[in-house]
């Protein structure tokens, strides 16, 4: 299992989601690396949480 | 470059004869003459050298080509010629005619070689031999175990049953998937006449046949034809999942979404795949760096310790 952060969208909200990548570790690490065997798949795209811009500004009022 | 520099020395009386009366054992390197085409040095300095490499476009304009051309492709001959105390000559060397001694093979004997530097003599190969060989390669060591084929153990029968079927077919018939040879013919001319495209939404979809393939526009069929196929290789389809507790701030109240693989549909799909048994291993392995002395070999996967 591993991840990644990776860029979704440009002009909508520049979104970003860490993918959630799996594979088998029977396999050796030459043959894992090749870009063609499609050894690697997508788990899930877990989304990033969005700043909230005002939560600074009331922690330093309050 | 011996025999382009002077015409009239002959190679037969640099080598000795056989009694040892002869002038002692010299040796020659070869690398001008198997790389370099037979030029004069007129030529050499008018035309660039374009190098035989398939893949190399480069041209080599000035002497010390040969060099370069070995740097570019043979880099291990570099290596043994360093290890031989071996000297590479790239060009025959500018020495002006009034310096440079003509040789005359029937006056001057090969004994006096040392009055000629341009014909330079190489030290004996016998004693570049006694050197000790380079260190071995690292190997891997893998159990006897592991590198055993799996693939009759684990490819299905129904695999083996259509590989026979397809071999069965084909020897009966040779005009597979057609049935007769007029058919194939006929084919092979709307082929022509209609194109390909024409071909396979006109024909093959009337026919029936096995031999429709699909066209995958987009990202999203391509997901959905790996998310339903059949004998279980399939992946596994997306689900929606909501995290109604978590929000993204407080600004936006809206529940978080996010969509996810079953982990052991998908895993079971990467273990069935047909395309790996090769390659599987179900055994534990010790994985060495180097032979002498015997280091472990640290990956992002072999990290635990034995």
């Amino acid at each position: 299992m591993m991840s990644d952060r990776t860029h979704l969208l440009n002009f909508a909200g520049n979104k970003k989601a860490w993918t959630v990548y799996m594979t088998i570790g029977n396999l050796s690490e030459k043959i894992r690396q090749i870009a063609p065997t499609q050894i690697v798949v997508i788990v899930a795209p877990l989304p990033i949480l969005i700043k909230n811009r005002n939560f600074s500004q009331k922690r330093l009022e309050g | 470059m011996l025999l382009r520099l002077n015409k009239s020395l002959k190679l037969a009386e640099l080598i000795p004869t056989a009694d040892c009366s002869g002038p002692a054992s010299t040796f020659v390197h070869s690398y001008h003459e198997r790389f370099s085409p037979c030029l004069s040095l007129t030529m050499l300095q008018k035309t660039p050298f374009r190098c035989s490499e398939f893949s190399c476009r480069k041209k080599f304009t000035s002497d010390s080509w040969p060099h370069k051309h070995i740097k570019l492709h043979q880099p291990e001959h570099l290596q043994v010629a360093r290890q031989k105390n071996l000297t590479i000559h790239s060009a025959p060397r500018h020495v002006d005619p009034a310096q440079r001694p003509e040789f005359i093979a029937k006056k001057d004997s090969v004994e006096d070689l040392d009055v000629f530097p341009y014909l330079e003599q190489h030290e004996n190969i016998v004693d570049s031999e006694s050197q000790p060989p380079p260190p071995p390669l690292p190997v891997t060591e893998i159990y006897s175990r592991a590198s055993a084929l799996l693939s009759n153990h684990i490819a299905e029968p129904w695999e083996r049953e259509a590989h026979r079927c397809l071999e069965t077919t084909i020897q009966n018939n040779p005009y597979f998937p057609f049935v007769m040879h007029e058919k194939y013919k006929n084919m092979q001319c709307g082929i022509k006449k209609k194109g390909m495209k024409m071909y396979y939404d006109n024909v093959l979809k009337e026919e029936n046949t096995t031999l429709h393939f699909p066209s995958f526009k987009n990202g999203d069929l391509l997901q959905n034809v790996l998310a339903s196929m059949s004998d279980d290789q399939a992946l596994g389809e997306w689900k929606l999942h909501t995290l109604e507790d978590m929000k993204w701030n407080d600004n936006d109240q809206c529940p978080i979404k996010y969509w996810s693989r079953d982990i052991i549909e998908s895993m079971g799909c990467l273990m069935r795949q047909p395309a790996y048994v090769k390659y599987l291993v179900y055994a534990t392995q010790n994985c060495f760096n180097s032979n002498t002395p015997p280091k472990r070999l640290y990956t992002e996967i072999q990290t635990a310790d034995w």
